[in-house]
């Protein structure tokens, strides 16, 4: 793999920092890629600042679109403004620092945020014996973080990228089989499965800021406590029903199926932590419904991500082995109707 | 349809000396990217041992447009796709879940996760 910078980029990054910063002279003491993200370009940066507001070492991550990118993503300017936004609102995040829409100066736009010590990585966490103490309270941990975001409602000034939708379970739908069309196989399951939930339209009826990525994978732990939620690429307005169904989802467990949320706790504590937090009742079989959703859209994004490797765009063994996690999620979507509806519908 | 025995074995091989051999010795830093690979060759190992999928569900969507069956598998999946979104099968779950959705899923399992516990 090449270097994640070069020399002329590297000196480009310190300049423009020092004048953002007001610093007297900014030095990058060592850039390095980081793991994580099928869709960006992470790097860490060890950063030695000298004058201004942020004098001394900072250890930071910088964010800037990879090679191809996933038509569902939203740039990394608007994931600024989602992250600045949360940050505010108290939701605990990697503190954002400074975003730079110019592509000159490192080809693509790009933002800095504080690097959070701690560990995303769900095969880990779901076996890490801090997470697996505390289980029940991390769970409720989530649920008051979820409720916490979900209190940002339209209108949000400071987000005019984001639209709400008059119907957000039909425009989610409409948007899953537009992309099913666009991959141009037929793929009967996936569409019982979106048949079944237009038909049975659950929902809260509200709308709200959604993460739309809130799960195992996204969520930054130490010692078995929240301490970032990340990826925000995705959020928008939506029904705030959708991320509980995200992060409950059979298929973000990572093998650990018996703790419900997200291989990390059991289901009750989060919903009932979200209910007390949130003021909201849940409805725990719409929550079942929105499982099916995000098993649907998981599925989705997989059958995107594999056609990037498919159609050259991005040849990767990671995307193009995503394919074959699409038979497990047909799977999902057969029992999750199997319970919703009884064998047959 | 399935390779001859020899290139199977031989694959089969190949995949277990990376599993027993490879695997364990090699350095952290590549140990998600050699455990790709093992599983892209388990299963292609599976495909050339003959567990490809499609027949259940071709013998599923003939069975479910009799009048069609000598249309082509693909022609009669985008159909059912049609059928499903308008609604034309909203009352037919029992039969479309039986006749092509377990079946389709099933042998999809078998070459991608035969190893996935299945059920909520």
């Amino acid at each position: 793999m090449s270097e994640p910078l070069t020399a002329e980029e590297r000196a480009r990054l310190e300049g423009w920092l020092a004048r953002t910063l007001e610093a007297t002279a900014v030095r990058i003491e060592a850039v390095r890629r980081l793991a994580g993200g099928a869709i960006q370009d992470n790097l860490g940066l060890s950063v030695a600042i000298e004058g201004g507001p942020r004098a001394g070492r900072h250890e930071l991550v910088l964010r800037r679109d990879a090679p191809s990118t996933v038509a569902v993503s939203r740039p990394r300017l608007e994931e600024f403004a989602l992250l600045r936004l949360a940050h505010r609102a108290g939701v605990p995040v990697p503190e954002p620092w400074s975003v730079h829409a110019d592509p000159g100066l490192l080809g693509k736009p790009f933002y800095l945020m504080a690097r959070v010590e701690g560990e995303a990585r769900g095969a880990r966490l779901v076996k890490d014996p801090a997470v697996l103490a505390r289980g029940p309270e991390l769970a409720a941990e989530l649920g008051r973080v979820l409720a916490r975001i979900h209190a940002l409602r339209p209108p949000l000034p400071e987000l005019p990228f984001l639209s709400a939708p008059a119907d957000p379970l039909a425009a989610r739908i409409a948007e899953l089989r537009a992309h099913l069309d666009g991959l141009g196989e037929a793929q009967p399951v996936l569409e019982w499965g979106l048949r079944r939930l237009e038909r049975a339209r659950p929902g809260s009826g509200e709308i709200t800021l959604v993460h739309a990525d809130f799960r195992t994978g996204n969520l930054m732990l130490r010692d078995g406590r929240l301490v970032a939620v990340l990826d925000w690429e995705f959020a928008c307005l939506a029904d705030p029903l959708e991320d509980l169904g995200w992060m409950l989802a059979k298929c973000w467990r990572f093998g650990a199926v018996e703790r419900e949320c997200g291989g990390l706790g059991p289901r009750e504590p989060f919903l009932e932590a979200y209910e007390a937090a949130s003021g909201r009742r849940v409805d725990r079989r719409a929550v079942r419904w929105f499982e099916l959703l995000a098993t649907l859209r998981w599925a989705v994004v997989a059958l995107l991500q594999a056609d990037r490797h498919r159609s050259g765009r991005e040849r990767s063994l990671e995307l193009a082995l995503t394919a074959h996690l699409v038979p497990q999620l047909e799977a999902d979507v057969l029992d999750y109707l199997a319970v919703l509806e009884g064998e047959g519908g | 349809m399935s390779l001859p025995a020899d290139l199977v074995d031989l694959l089969e091989t190949a995949r277990l000396l990376l599993r027993e051999r490879i695997q364990p010795a090699v350095p952290a830093e590549l140990r998600f990217e050699t455990a790709m690979v093992a599983n892209a060759v388990a299963i292609v190992a599976r495909a050339a041992a003959g567990r490809l999928p499609g027949a259940a569900e071709a013998a599923g969507l003939r069975r479910l447009y009799p009048e069609a069956a000598d249309a082509p598998v693909e022609a009669l999946r985008r159909r059912l796709v049609a059928d499903i979104r308008t609604g034309r099968l909203d009352g037919a779950g029992t039969r479309l879940l039986a006749y092509v959705l377990r079946p389709r899923v099933a042998e999809r399992l078998a070459l991608s996760s035969p190893e996935y516990r299945t059920g909520l």
